[in-house]
C-alpha cells in the first residue's frame, strides 16, 4: 500500500503546478470527453471495413463491447457491494482537479470501462483497439492525477475490463451466434 | 433508475451527441465512399482525394464544433456531480440513432435536390422503332452510305434506362448505328424478354444502312444479363459487350448505400422482381456459350452492387472467353458516364466488328 500511495502522490504532484496542465488533465479526467470519444471510435466502427469480412468483425467487436460494458457494470456494482474504499481526498491531503465524488475507490469505474470496450476491439481489430487502450490509458492517468484514484484503483479497473471483455468475446460462446443473427436482421434493413 | 441531475446538461450532452455522431457518419462515409450517407455530392468528384476532402472536413468540423460547443457552455456543471454512466450511454444511445435517422433521411434529399438540375441529354435523337413487344430507338450517323456496324443497347430495367443514351451518342458520333431498347413493363416477362434480341437483330438486318454480318450487342446491368443469354443462342450477334451485368445475387448489406441512397437501396435489395428474372435468365450459365465470338466483359472498380467473388471465380475458368475490363474508380450506376469506360466501349466494337 505503500507504493500505492507513493506512485498517488507521484501522479498528483503533476496537478496544480500549471494552469494549462490541469485544464489538460481535467478536460481528459471529466466523464464525458474521453468516454465520449470511446463510443464514438466504436459507433465509427460498426461502418468501417473495406470488405463484407473485415466489417463483420468489427461489428462483432461493437456487440461484444456493448454486451461486456453491461458485465463489467456488473462485476463493479458486486465489488462495491462487499467492498468500500474511501477516495484519496477522503484520507489525505491532495490537490483535486474534480469535484468528490461519494462512492468507492476501488475499482476505478471509468478506466474499467475504457478498457472493457478497447479489449473487446483488440480481441477483433487489433489497430482500433491499441488506439482505444490508448485512449483508455490517458483516462486512467488523468484519474489518478487528477487525485480521485489510486494507482491500485486504476489498476483494478484495467483488470476487471479485461476480464469482462475476455469472458464476453472467448468465453461465452452462444453470443458469437448471436451476432451473427443481429448483423443479418441488420444487413436487410442496410444498417449492417 | 436513471436520474439526470441537470435537464440542460442532459439535453447539452444529447445534442452534442448527436452532432458528434452526425460528424463521425460523414468521416465513415468520406473512408469508405459510403456515398448514400453522405452529405456532399460524392460522386461528382473525379479523384479520391476530392471525394473525401470535403466529407472528412464536413466530419471533423462536426465533432469538434459539437465538443468545443459542449465544453465551453457546459464547462462548470462538467466538474459538479452530474450524469452517471446509465444515463450517459442512453444519451449518446438516443443522440446516436437520431444521427444515423436524420442522415438516412438528409443524404437521400440533397442527392435529389443535386440530381433535379438537368443534365446534358443527348436522348432525343434517332427514330422511335418497335421491337417485338418493346420500343426501341434506332440512331443512324449523319451521312452514313455503306453498311455499317450495328449495335443493339439494351439498358438495365428501371429507372437507369436512361444512362444509355450518353453511349448511344458517343458510339453515333464514332460512326456506329445503334438501336436502343426500351422495354416495358410486360416486355420485362421471362420468357418473353428472350424475343427481345432476336427481333432486334431481325430488324436492324433488314436496314440498308447496316452491315448483317457485323452486329453487335450490349447490356447494361440486368440487360448484360440479356444479352449474354441471347447471344449464347443466337449466331446472328458477331460481337457481345456486358456492362456490369449482376450474374449472381446481389449482397444486401451496408455495402449498397456505395452506390445508392438510403431509400433506393432499400427498393433495390426488396426487388423481388428483378432477382426472379436474374436467376431465370442465369447468364453465368450460358457466358461460356458465346465463344470463341469476342465477349466483353467490363465493371467498376467500385461496383458494389454486384457480387464480385463468384463472378471472378467464373472468370478464373473461363479466361479464353472472356475479355474483361475494370475501369479504376467507377461504379456500378456511374460506369456508363465515365469518359474511360465510354473509350473503352467504342474501340472494343470497333476493334471486333
Amino acid at each position: 500500500m505503500a507504493i500505492d500511495l507513493m506512485l498517488f502522490k507521484l501522479g498528483n504532484s503533476l496537478a496544480g503546478r500549471s494552469p494549462i496542465l490541469d485544464t489538460v488533465i481535467r478536460i481528459l479526467m471529466n466523464d464525458y470527453a474521453l468516454t465520449t470519444a470511446l463510443v464514438l471510435v466504436l459507433f465509427a466502427l460498426w461502418f468501417s471495413g473495406k470488405s463484407p469480412t473485415t466489417r463483420e468483425q468489427n461489428q462483432r467487436a461493437v456487440l461484444s463491447a456493448i454486451t461486456s460494458m453491461f458485465l463489467d457494470n456488473l462485476i463493479i456494482k458486486a465489488l462495491n457491494l462487499v467492498y468500500y474504499r474511501p477516495r484519496p481526498f477522503a484520507e489525505h491531503p491532495v490537490t483535486l482537479l474534480f469535484y468528490r465524488p461519494s462512492d468507492s475507490s476501488f475499482p476505478s469505474n471509468a478506466t474499467s470501462v475504457g478498457f472493457c470496450i478497447a479489449t473487446s476491439v483488440w480481441l477483433f481489430n487489433r489497430k482500433v483497439g491499441f488506439i482505444l487502450y490508448v485512449l483508455a490509458s490517458l483516462l486512467g492517468l488523468a484519474r489518478l492525477c487528477g487525485g480521485v484514484h489510486y494507482p491500485s484503483d486504476i489498476l483494478g479497473g484495467m483488470l476487471v475490463g479485461v476480464f469482462s471483455a475476455y469472458l464476453v468475446v472467448r468465453k461465452i460462446r452462444f453470443l458469437g451466434q448471436l451476432w451473427t443473427v443481429i448483423i443479418q436482421r441488420l444487413r436487410r434493413l442496410l444498417l449492417a | 433508475m436513471l436520474y439526470f441531475v441537470s435537464k440542460e446538461l442532459a439535453l447539452g450532452y444529447l445534442f452534442f451527441s448527436f452532432l458528434s455522431a452526425l460528424g463521425v457518419l460523414q468521416c465513415v462515409a468520406a473512408r469508405y465512399h459510403l456515398f448514400g450517407l453522405a452529405f456532399w455530392d460524392g460522386r461528382a468528384q473525379r479523384t479520391c482525394r476530392q471525394r473525401c476532402i470535403w466529407g472528412y472536413g464536413l466530419g471533423i468540423l462536426l465533432i469538434a464544433g459539437s465538443g468545443i460547443w459542449f465544453f465551453v457552455s457546459h464547462w462548470v456543471e462538467i466538474f459538479a456531480p452530474g450524469l452517471a454512466g446509465a444515463e450517459l450511454s442512453l444519451l449518446f444511445g438516443v443522440g446516436a440513432a437520431c444521427a444515423l435517422a436524420v442522415t438516412l433521411v438528409v443524404a437521400p434529399l440533397l442527392q435529389h435536390l443535386r440530381s433535379s438540375i438537368p443534365l446534358q441529354s443527348k436522348g432525343s435523337e434517332g427514330q422511335m422503332v418497335a421491337v417485338s413487344r418493346a420500343t426501341g430507338r434506332l440512331c443512324i450517323p449523319a451521312g452514313a452510305t455503306a453498311p455499317m456496324p450495328a449495335i443493339c443497347l439494351v439498358p438495365g430495367f428501371g429507372a437507369n434506362e436512361k444512362v444509355m443514351d450518353t453511349l448511344a451518342g458517343h458510339m453515333v458520333q464514332e460512326g456506329l448505328i445503334v438501336l436502343v431498347i426500351h422495354p416495358d413493363e410486360e416486355s420485362h416477362a421471362y420468357p418473353e424478354i428472350l424475343a427481345l434480341l432476336p427481333a432486334a437483330m431481325s430488324l436492324l438486318s433488314k436496314r440498308p444502312e447496316v452491315d448483317p454480318q457485323r452486329l453487335g450487342a450490349l447490356g447494361y446491368d440486368l440487360g448484360g444479363d440479356l444479352v449474354i443469354r441471347a447471344a449464347s443462342a443466337s449466331k446472328r450477334i458477331k460481337a457481345v459487350a456486358a456492362l456490369a451485368p449482376v450474374l449472381v445475387d446481389t449482397p444486401v448489406s451496408l455495402d449498397l448505400l456505395g452506390e445508392l441512397p438510403y431509400p433506393q437501396a432499400l427498393r433495390w435489395a426488396g426487388d423481388r422482381k428483378r432477382a426472379k428474372l436474374r436467376k431465370e435468365l442465369n447468364a453465368l450459365e450460358y457466358g461460356a456459350k458465346i465463344a470463341p465470338r469476342p465477349f466483353l466483359l467490363l465493371y467498376g472498380a467500385e461496383d458494389r452492387l454486384v457480387a464480385r467473388a463468384p463472378v471472378e471465380e467464373w472468370l478464373a475458368q473461363h479466361k479464353d472467353a472472356v475479355d474483361l475490363k475494370v475501369i479504376p474508380s467507377a461504379g456500378h450506376l456511374n460506369l456508363v458516364n465515365r469518359p474511360m469506360a465510354l473509350h473503352t466501349i467504342v474501340q472494343w466494337f470497333k476493334e471486333h466488328l
